[in-house]
């Protein structure tokens, strides 16, 4: 690249880049400015640096965070450059998240920080796996030393977080930020060998697998198991888990419980009953209930915090929103003059969409939401924007 | 012969409410259609305003169409009572594994899925069987279940603790496995391995019927037409890469590839530069066009398959006939395009 060419190994501190476009609607700011300059995605600013598309007005802010993410600034133009190194160390504020429903001091982002276990739960489709992957990012941000869990399918976690394939050994996109996925069959051995301490472990194994292929409560306490080990680790302050949906999550939940009455008094039952005490233990773990506000979601989500209140099985950190429409402060009238076409359309489709939204709002009582992110393509970017707006008060 | 149309994406992208829109349409142009789903939020019963059950009902109000939700526990027990002799079935049933196994067996709860859509498709009462697949593994899982079942039931983790054989009910267990169990019985406080060992061993007597039944049901998986649903959003356009790297191993390609929540693609670069608050409003809603397009593109280049478009809509329809609507307005989603007629 010619000359100036912004490389990521440039600075020991990274930046990323934000540019302050004339404000048209402060929530809305940064997807539109993404859209406007294409942050994040390699294609896009491709075309800033060659002048294409839109120029950035003055007034560049910068946001210290992760060198993976700077991939997409990493051509940028010397004029841009120049700003930069002016602009250094400017920390943008994350913008206000809507209202919590619940009313002040129900959660703040310290509150829910502060224990050694989240974990992340919701209906399928609600965006778990970049909601946790948020939370984990904002709580690097935050100074925290985190490791992230992908406690099923590990893709979504790999592709928010950037980290490439995933598997049982933790890797380090950023300072302060690791990532795991659980493979059962190496938790299960670490199960074996470290908590049960049993001697002649190839033999065990092969006899383990037989009993978990058939208890499935087994597996379930494993991996459960797993999350508290690395929760109680010294390397971690906190551990973020990328749960299965909420349609799966209660099985695993109540698994050491339920091998805690199936087998007699034992290690495994001793192992059983300390990760029940730890999972109760409010100061130690809590789940984060993610809904979009329609129908369905919101249900499970209220199914799911009743079921876990019930049982007492594990505290409810947060109940959050995401993909919410922010209000168009458009009234009908002025809609109802404006002529077919896509204006209107899209206006209309805004306002009806938003209108659903608010009743199912009204019913989820979400501690805090996040915003549809319009336009955004890579999962990497979606993450990190989602991760401005913890700001639970 | 009964038709089968197999409902698969990822979690969240509107499964259900399309095999539902897909079967209302079928009924409506006059053929006897069952819609099967076995989501366990129950969302189909939502959508089509009943209660359902393991047994298909009639979708009050609305003629030909039926419904049912996979109860797994109860496809299990019927399966072990056709499979294995009156004593044995009993014992499995009453064991306190069996559940565990029907229920939360990754497996279990997808080939229930599979057998009750075999055992409805094989009834000839009706003219299609639309199934709604579970959200994990989008659809794979059932696909999957009969050759993890085959596996489950032939016992290969329980022919390492009882030699190749089918023992009687006091196993002889092998050289290997039996200081695993002695030490087993320590670490675990009692025997639960062997329970486990008693348990596989029943399920055992059922694999000559339970083999041979799946077979049919991956026969039936050949035949079916598979639609695929998916959005823009990176979780469903990874499902569905994957889900076209691994089906051929299981059926046909799909018949229909449906992008749902679909913004116009002219609305990307539509708006004036009033700069008002409708064209701010059209400028976000166009960049979200403009993804959807990219991706619509990308499927297309990929599978050589032009997805057919479902708007976004503020709230999905909630009664058989917007249901029935929905699809009616989505051209090649008939059983004649799908290759069922």
């Amino acid at each position: 690249m010619a000359g100036r060419a912004w490389r990521v190994g440039r600075l020991a501190y990274s930046y990323r880049l934000e540019a302050s476009l004339p404000q048209r609607d402060p929530q809305y700011q940064r997807p539109v400015l993404d859209h406007h300059l294409g942050v994040g995605d390699e294609r896009v600013v491709h075309e800033v640096q060659l002048g294409r598309r839109h120029e950035p007005s003055p007034g560049i802010a910068f946001e210290r965070w992760d060198p993976s993410f700077l991939h997409g600034c990493g051509t940028l133009t010397e004029p841009l450059l120049k700003r930069c190194d002016i602009e250094l160390g400017h920390v943008s504020s994350a913008p206000a998240g809507t209202q919590g429903r619940r009313g002040g001091g129900v959660a703040t982002l310290e509150g829910v920080l502060d224990r050694r276990l989240l974990i992340v739960t919701g209906k399928g489709g609600t965006g778990r796996s970049a909601l946790a992957a948020s939370l984990a990012i904002r709580a690097a941000r935050e100074g925290r030393r985190v490791l992230a869990v992908a406690m099923a399918d590990p893709h979504g976690l790999a592709g928010h977080l950037r980290t490439g394939g995933l598997g049982a050994l933790p890797v380090e996109p950023h300072p302060g930020l690791s990532v795991v996925a659980i493979e059962p069959a190496a938790a299960l051995d670490e199960y074996l060998r470290l908590r049960l301490k049993v001697p002649r472990l190839g033999v065990m194994t092969r006899a383990f697998r037989v009993l978990a292929d058939t208890v499935p409560g087994i597996r379930d306490t494993v991996v459960i198991g797993k999350l508290l080990w690395e929760a109680t680790r010294p390397e971690w302050d906190l551990v973020v888990a990328d749960a299965p949906p909420t349609g799966q999550i209660m099985s695993f939940l109540r698994a050491p419980s339920t091998i805690e009455g199936l087998v007699p008094a034992s290690r495994v039952q001793d192992q059983a009953a300390w990760m029940r005490r730890m999972l109760s233990d409010s100061e130690v773990a809590a789940v984060v209930v993610a809904a979009t506000p329609e129908d369905l979601p919101v249900t499970e989500a209220l199914e799911t915090i009743a079921a876990l209140t019930e049982e007492r099985l594990v505290a409810v950190a947060a109940v959050v929103a995401n993909r919410v429409l922010p209000d168009l402060l458009l009234d009908r009238a002025r809609l109802d003059r404006e002529p077919p076409g896509p204006r209107h359309d899209a206006a209309l489709l805004h306002l009806e969409v938003a209108t659903r939204q608010r009743d199912r709002l009204g019913e989820l009582g979400a501690d805090q939401s996040f915003p549809l992110l319009f336009g955004i393509r890579t999962p990497g970017e979606v993450a990190s924007r989602l991760a401005d707006y913890w700001s639970l008060s | 012969m009964t038709g089968v149309v197999l409902v698969v994406g990822s979690g969240g992208v509107g499964k259900t409410t399309l095999s539902a829109a897909i079967a209302a349409d079928i009924a409506r142009n006059g053929r006897r259609v069952l819609v099967l789903t076995v989501d366990p939020a129950r969302s189909l019963a939502r959508a089509l305003g009943i209660h359902l059950g393991n047994t298909p009902s009639a979708v009050p109000g609305f003629p030909r169409l039926d419904a049912a939700m996979i109860d797994a526990s109860e496809s299990w027990e019927g399966l072990v009572r056709t499979h294995a002799d009156p004593a044995t079935a009993q014992r499995l049933v009453a064991n306190r594994f069996f559940r565990a196994v029907a229920d939360r067996f990754p497996s279990g709860q997808a080939y229930a899925a599979a057998e009750e859509m075999t055992r409805h498709a094989d009834s000839d009462q009706w003219d299609a069987v639309v199934v709604d697949t579970p959200p994990s593994g989008g659809g794979i899982d059932v696909l999957a279940s009969p050759r993890r079942i085959r596996g489950l039931v032939g016992g290969r983790a329980l022919r390492w603790l009882t030699g190749p054989a089918i023992p009687g009910r006091r196993a002889l267990y092998t050289v290997t496995a039996r200081p695993a169990l002695r030490l087993a019985d320590t670490v675990l406080g009692g025997p639960l391995l062997e329970d486990v060992a008693e348990f596989l061993m029943d399920l055992r007597v059922t694999y000559d019927g339970i083999s041979k039944r799946s077979r049919h049901v991956e026969s039936r998986f050949k035949t079916a037409a598979t639609v695929l649903v998916t959005t823009a959003d990176p979780g469903p356009m990874r499902e569905t890469a994957r889900f076209f790297s691994e089906l051929p191993e299981w059926a046909s390609r799909p018949r229909a590839v449906v992008f749902n929540r679909a913004l116009p693609a002219e609305w990307w670069r539509a708006g004036g530069n009033g700069g008002d608050l409708l064209d701010a409003n059209l400028e976000r809603w166009g960049a979200e066009a403009h993804r959807q397009t990219e991706a619509r593109a990308e499927l297309a280049a990929r599978y050589g398959m032009i997805p057919l478009v479902v708007p976004w809509m503020a709230e999905a329809p909630t009664t058989p006939a917007g249901l029935a609507d929905l699809a009616g307005a989505t051209e090649r989603l008939d059983l004649k395009s799908l290759g069922l007629d």
